[in-house]
């Protein structure tokens, strides 16, 4: 009799596990993303990455690492207390690895070394 | 007794998938759902699309690679991607502290639309006429009612410059004399309509725009959807030096009092 319960209450656990595991790969693997009105801190790695490049591009013309570390706001959830360097290395890391052309990763180091040896005491632009 | 208990559908084994999956879908659906890995510039709120095609803009103007410029505006899926370009142009333009922002949207926008016409009407154009061209075009002539907002104030063939294409350039003025930026042109012919837009060009002025005209096409202009003039062509002609060249149509049209 003990062992009948014991089964059956086993089942019952292993049923729940199953559904739940169906609804979560449904809900994280199957069902199609729909995002609207999203943040930028939620882009794709290599949307990201390509921002950046956007920016370290307009660096390398116009040399403003204000107006730079302004635009890599744009990838922070939070616009006040962001660290834009760390953005910019991790673009770096993408692109190597993603094989991004060798103009485009000096690009992006150059920018990295100006953030760096940037005084932070001026404050940023929030905007590009 | 037994057997009909045993007969009985195992209930609590439905109740169990039942909880599981609605536990999941809310751990999946509501608590944590799968956003951040697949977001595109797309789906952006459109404060931030407007941020990241001035980006786009700006590294345009840094770079001058098209090919790219082009590649990510159309992450943003816009329905017409250079009149996003063009109002955020204007809109930026309106604001003296983003005049630099106002240019290389402006100029982005000029490029994918020069781009455009390029692609689809202009393939044949040639950098210096035949000489069976020489000469043979008609002057473009008013059209519009009178009831049109926009006069015809000046026409002139400009021919000084041998291998360049035959532009049509235009010069659209508002009723006080002051150039007219976001006045919607377009010009129709046999080979379909092209849309242009004043305010494309600030470095000209922010009533010009400018096409290239394909020979042996006729046009036909409209200005905010009112038809203004007819017979318009590519016009060959001889510069001061004898030289054969494609003519520029200037155009200047003021708006009606």
């Amino acid at each position: 009799m003990n062992l009948i319960f014991s089964n059956r209450y086993t089942l019952f656990g292993l049923t729940i596990l199953l559904g739940f595991l169906a609804a979560v790969y449904y809900g994280w693997g199957l069902r199609p993303i729909t995002v609207r009105d999203a943040s930028p801190s939620l882009l794709r790695e290599d949307f990201r990455a390509d921002y950046v490049l956007m920016a370290a591009e307009v660096y390398g013309a116009d040399h403003e690492v204000e107006r730079a570390i302004g635009a890599l706001g744009f990838l922070s959830k939070n616009q006040e207390g962001y660290n834009p360097l760390v953005f910019v290395s991790g673009a770096i890391e993408f692109a190597i690895d993603a094989g991004y052309s060798a103009d485009d990763i000096e690009l992006l180091q150059d920018l990295a070394a100006a953030i760096q040896t940037f005084d932070p005491s001026f404050a940023a632009s929030p905007t590009p | 007794m037994i057997n009909d208990r045993q007969q009985r559908p195992p209930l609590y084994l439905i109740t169990g998938v039942m909880l599981g999956l609605l536990t999941g879908l809310i751990l999946a659906g509501i608590l944590w759902p799968a956003r951040g890995a697949d977001v595109s510039p797309a789906s952006l709120e459109d404060t931030y699309k407007d941020q990241y095609r001035l980006m786009t803009a700006l590294a345009f103007a840094a770079s001058g690679d098209l090919g790219r410029a082009q590649a990510r505006i159309a992450l943003l899926q816009d329905g017409d991607p250079v009149r996003a370009l063009t109002t955020q142009a204007q809109l930026a333009l309106a604001n003296s502290a983003t005049q630099r922002e106002a240019r290389a949207l402006a100029a982005l926008a000029s490029v994918m639309q020069e781009f455009a016409a390029s692609q689809s009407g202009t393939a044949e154009v040639i950098s210096t006429p035949r000489e069976e061209d020489l000469n043979q075009f008609s002057t473009p002539f008013e059209s519009g009612s009178e009831s049109a907002r926009y006069e015809l104030q000046d026409q002139e063939l400009v021919c000084d410059a041998v291998d360049t294409p035959p532009y049509l350039q235009l010069f659209v003025f508002d009723a006080n004399a002051n150039p007219q930026a976001g006045v919607q042109l377009s010009l129709g012919s046999q080979d379909g309509v092209a849309e242009l837009s004043t305010g494309l060009h600030p470095e000209m002025s922010p009533g010009y725009a400018e096409f290239i005209l394909t020979p042996r096409l006729v046009y036909s202009l409209s200005i905010n959807g009112v038809e203004a003039m007819g017979g318009i062509q590519a016009a060959a002609c001889e510069t001061d030096a004898g030289e054969p060249a494609w003519g520029t149509w200037l155009l200047l049209f003021n708006e009606a009092e």
